[in-house]
């Protein structure tokens, strides 16, 4: 006979009853949801790869996340490997974290989000809407990528420029490989292409189920978010649209202070506002359209309190998160401009002046110009 | 004569020494202490070449305090699942209760020995992995102790989940099912929210995914060797009321079917 229970009903009520109303506190009690870190630094991220002891623990050194990246790289260009932009031979000989020499021709190995091409030049701010994606940097090279990819898939070689090594691969050529027979055998069975060589570009969107494993895998990869919507986005169905819309807002729950996410949903919710509007459904594109200058309030809004005041000395604020701020504080203005009062526009305008003052889009705003009727900017794209 | 009645304490020391020396006994503790060992040796390497990088200092720092909590974390869970079914199966726990002793007392007192065993091992890999790496930036030494406090706190959760279901479910199923919550659990519960973004039960299913526990809310190593500050006060006991919640509702309910259970 099992010995009576000291635990009273009135107890076991209790904890039941607490243990019903956890979910409540575990949500907002998450000390793992911060913006920056060391971990999250691209420059810690680099150097910490290059060391010796990180080469020796293997895959230890890089994150889920980071692997998952790196995946996506090389999915762009069926599995060869390229080189990040750092001069790993001088890393190897003397430590030091070098970027390798550029030619005349600014070509660079974008690291962050794997790309070699020539980087794109920003379109004048003045004349760049919003929702128009062309003010992201990564959009602008994945677009380069992407019609590099409808036309053949082989990306020309720079004119006066054949033989020239725009991006070495991991796997060394034949030339500079001490292995001999065993390098030969590396470059037979794994994916590789002569450096020298054109490369090939694969279809960009291949890369969507890697960021949907990298947002699983860390609920807190904001670049997995942000890229994966827009890939979602940029196949232009309404389907993907929609699909693109619920990845950024699962994104968003996760990291609801993520500026960067906030300036997506914005894009993403008038790219589905034109849809409607391409429909005659001007309601429903309207409504939208309302919904967007509330994303990208919010999106300038955190772009102006996560930006820190001297960007120069913040390593973990790279230049993409920098223009991707800009773009947050100056949709909200050009969106509060058209879809909201004129009178808050110029407030905000001058709210956001104070974070970056040398801002011409802005600067403009806050003088009152280019302000056009909000009736006649409904109905503009 | 008969003997006067045993203190609790008493009774609860007499549970914790027996699990205590069991644990020490097995294999378990010394393969996981080896492991932790090596990084040791890895670590004591890098500081006698010489770690000039600080990114890799911090690197080695979360790699380490990492392993630890790993390793302590599946200790506790070996060492709590196999607490009541090998006794059964034993057939020591006759004796056991044959004392006076209660089987609320009894299983009590088997999750305060796991609790403290799963610290003592804690601390002991904690400082072995944690003493030899070189710490080249700043860390918050608050939140060092916050995180100390909330991987206690996360060991006693583990513990009193481990014992909870082995009343109910085989060993091995017990072990498979805590450590993938325990490893997963979160990325599982955003899983199953995420799917129901944008339905009209995202709210239910939002609320339904918190009862997966949240052990990754209670291992802060990443936020310390990232650099950042202490968790605001109100926070910490916030999260360490969570998990007193949740361990005693998991020994709540251990109690109250180990008392029906017939052995």
């Amino acid at each position: 006979m099992p010995a009576s229970s000291p635990l009273s009903l009135a107890g076991k009520a209790a904890a039941l009853a607490l243990f019903l109303a956890a979910p409540i506190m575990v949500g907002p009690l998450d000390p793992n949801n911060y913006q920056g870190g060391r971990s999250k630094d691209q420059g810690a991220i680099e150097e910490r790869n290059t060391s010796a002891i990180a080469m020796m623990l293997g895959e230890f050194r890089t994150g889920m996340a980071d692997m998952m990246f790196i995946k996506t790289e090389r999915y762009l260009h069926y599995g060869v490997a390229y080189a990040p932009h750092i001069d790993l031979d001088k890393a190897a000989q003397s430590g030091e974290i070098a970027a390798k020499e550029h030619d005349a021709a600014g070509h660079d190995h974008d690291h962050e989000h794997g790309h070699d091409h020539e980087a794109p030049p920003a379109p004048d701010p003045l004349t760049v809407k919003p929702g128009d994606d062309r003010a992201l940097e990564f959009a602008r090279q994945f677009e380069e990528h992407q019609a590099v990819y409808k036309s053949g898939g082989v990306e020309p070689a720079h004119e006066g420029e054949e033989g020239h090594i725009e991006a070495p691969t991991m796997i060394r050529t034949a030339a500079d490989d001490f292995r001999g027979f065993i390098g030969n055998l590396h470059r037979q069975v794994s994916p590789w292409k002569d450096p020298r060589e054109a490369h090939i570009h694969a279809d960009g969107t291949e890369l969507l189920p890697w960021y949907r494993i990298m947002t699983l895998t860390d609920p807190h990869n904001v670049r997995g978010y942000m890229i994966g919507a827009w890939w979602l986005k940029s196949l232009g169905t309404e389907e993907n649209v929609a699909e693109a819309r619920k990845f950024i807002a699962e994104g968003i729950k996760n990291n609801p202070r993520s500026f960067q996410l906030h300036l997506m949903s914005g894009n993403i919710l008038r790219a589905i506002a034109r849809m409607e509007r391409d429909k005659r459904r001007d309601d429903d594109a309207l409504a939208l359209e309302r919904e967007a200058l509330t994303a990208y309030r919010r999106a300038g809004d955190f772009a102006a309190k996560t930006r820190p005041a001297d960007p120069s000395v913040e390593p973990w604020w790279s230049n993409y998160m920098e223009e991707d701020a800009r773009a947050s504080m100056r949709f909200a203005v050009l969106m509060e401009r058209d879809f909201g009062t004129a009178p808050e526009a110029i407030r905000l305008a001058n709210v956001y002046l104070k974070v970056v003052p040398d801002d011409v889009v802005l600067q403009r705003a806050a003088r009152g110009e280019g302000f056009l009727d909000p009736a006649a900017a409904a109905s503009s794209p | 004569m008969t003997p006067g009645p045993v203190s609790t304490t008493r009774v609860l020391a007499l549970v914790g020494r027996g699990v205590l020396i069991e644990t020490i006994r097995r294999k378990e503790f010394y393969v996981l202490a080896i492991l932790v060992g090596a990084f040791a040796l890895v670590a004591i390497g890098a500081r006698v070449v010489g770690v000039e990088k600080p990114a890799t200092g911090t690197f080695l720092l979360n790699l380490g305090m990492t392993i630890a909590s790993a390793a302590a974390h599946i200790l506790t869970l070996m060492t709590a699942v196999r607490q009541i079914p090998s006794e059964i199966e034993n057939r020591t726990i006759h004796p056991l209760l044959a004392k006076p002793l209660s089987r609320t007392e009894y299983l009590v007192g088997k999750w305060l020995a796991v609790t403290l065993t799963g610290i003592v091992v804690w601390i002991v890999l904690l400082a072995t992995a944690y003493l030899p790496v070189p710490k080249l930036e700043d860390y918050s030494q608050p939140l060092f102790l916050q995180t100390i406090l909330l991987q206690f706190l996360s060991i006693g959760m583990l513990a009193a989940l481990g014992i909870c279901l082995s009343i109910f479910i085989p060993q091995a199923v017990n072990l498979v099912a805590l450590g993938l919550l325990f490893f997963a659990g979160e990325k599982i519960a955003r899983f199953i929210s995420g799917r129901f973004v944008g339905t009209e039960t995202e709210r239910l299913a939002e609320y339904l995914s918190g009862y997966v526990p949240a052990f990754a809310n209670l291992n802060t190593i990443t936020r310390f060797t990232d650099g950042m500050g202490p968790i605001d006060m109100g926070s910490l006991a916030g999260l360490a009321l969570y998990a007193v919640i949740i361990s005693t509702a998991a020994l709540t309910l251990a109690c109250h079917a180990f008392n029906r259970r017939p052995l």
